[in-house]
């Protein structure tokens, strides 16, 4: 399973990449004509007597000035940047739509970029976590080390687990092969997170916790004991 | 659940909500700050990029049919003030300037002139004509001059210096008064 889940994202992750590559245009080796430039330029600007609007949108006589400014310095051959500094040197730099990267500017570019860091690593770390929890075989070698806190969410569940298999069997919904079953099956995990235990409790050892290792002991049945007894056998 | 009797220790608390909410409010009271300590957007004197700079040329022709060309260093301070017939305080400031205009006539040391912005020349004319305006206004019908001095809004004022500097970037409506204090404090400084 995890063998087919790794290329699956890594072709995914290829084609993004290659899509966008693509979309962006940087491997088209067509010069673009005047009016595409034209276009290009005035989508980039704002209306000098508007508010948030470009100079390709507006019908302001200040942005038609500017359009028919852009026209000419584009039939001078003056390249786009130089267009630009034509016109942030006489309307100063909000003429342009999208803020320098200078200054406090800057935050208006790197904030989203690092949100979206923030994001994808917490992303990452949800799925990692999640997968420690998930993929790890409890009852393995050297089994995940599970924060104290789930080690005793999980300990409560499976202890709720037994008493209700109890319960049932008690009222005759069970049958006995059934009930054997459930109660081995919840009996061996039990026994694998008491072996869990020991290693958390290793980690707060100095703190002057209790070690979690006794809640197991104290509730599991002789039963559980023998289990685990097994268990460790077979490791 | 006891250990034979013994209590727990609660369960550790873990905090990294609390260190997220911290953080977010450290950023937004930075950005609070950053906001609240920056210039207002409309200050009267604007930090136009033409301020300090040589005036860009004007010249084109007036609503009087006329030709004007303003000299590269005109000797004496020069209003220019950019307006148009359909801006209400444009017409709340006219008064001023042709009160500027006639205290600075005799000493002849600053002079006044308009430029049409985004109207037709017939309305800026009657409107003109109503105020008493005797100095040049020009057309400007591609708007280059508007472009050239960065007019944005109206009303626009900018005050050039006798050697050609421009001194000033008003774009509120002007009083005599003030445009005196800005023509004072540019003689100081290049007394």
């Amino acid at each position: 399973m995890k063998g087919r889940r790794f290329p699956l994202w890594t072709a995914f992750g290829v084609v993004l990449v290659v899509a966008l590559i693509a979309g962006s245009g940087v491997l088209s080796q067509q010069p673009p004509t005047a009016a595409q430039r034209a276009v290009a330029i005035e989508s980039a600007l704002r209306c000098p007597s508007c508010e948030d609007l470009s100079v390709a949108e507006s019908s302001a006589s200040t942005a038609v000035t500017v359009r028919a400014t852009v026209a000419q310095l584009i039939a001078e051959g003056r390249t786009d940047q130089q267009i630009e500094s034509y016109l942030v040197d006489r309307y100063g730099s909000s003429i342009v739509l999208d803020p320098p990267a200078s200054g406090w500017s800057l935050l208006v570019w790197l904030l989203p970029l690092l949100g979206g860091l923030a994001a994808l690593a917490a992303l990452g770390g949800v799925f990692i976590r999640r997968r420690t929890v998930t993929d790890t075989d409890p009852t393995g070698p050297g089994g995940p080390r599970l924060a104290p806190p789930v080690l005793e969410e999980r300990r409560h569940f499976l202890v709720q687990s037994l008493a209700d298999a109890d319960a049932e069997y008690l009222a005759g919904d069970l049958s006995d092969k059934d009930y054997l079953a459930l109660r081995h099956r919840d009996m061996v995990r039990l026994a694998a997170l008491g072996t869990t235990a020991t290693t958390a409790t290793e980690v707060e050892a100095g703190q002057g916790g209790l070690p979690r290792t006794g809640v197991v002991v104290a509730v599991v049945p002789s039963a559980a004991s023998r289990t685990m007894s097994r268990w460790r056998r077979a490791r | 659940v006891t250990d034979a009797g013994v209590d727990l220790e609660p369960a550790p608390v873990r905090h990294s909500a609390r260190w997220v909410a911290i953080g977010v409010l450290v950023i937004a009271a930075g950005l609070i700050a950053v906001l609240a300590t920056r210039p207002p957007a409309a200050v009267d004197e604007v930090q136009n990029p033409v301020v300090g700079r040589m005036a860009p040329p004007i010249s084109g022709e007036t609503l009087a049919g006329s030709r004007y060309s303003l000299p590269r260093a005109p000797g004496r301070f020069v209003v220019v003030s950019f307006f148009a017939s359909w801006c209400e305080q444009c017409q709340s400031e006219g008064p001023e300037l042709v009160k500027f205009q006639f205290q600075h006539h005799r000493s002849d040391d600053a002079t006044m002139l308009s430029v049409v912005f985004s109207d037709s020349a017939g309305d800026a004319r009657a409107s003109q004509q109503q105020l008493g305006v005797t100095w040049p206004t020009l057309t400007d019908s591609g708007g280059t001059i508007a472009l050239d001095y960065g007019v944005r809004q109206l009303p626009s004022t900018f005050v050039i210096a006798p050697d050609g500097r421009v001194v000033a970037s008003i774009v509120s409506p002007v009083t005599a008064a003030g445009l005196d204090q800005i023509l004072a404090k540019a003689t100081a400084e290049h007394a």
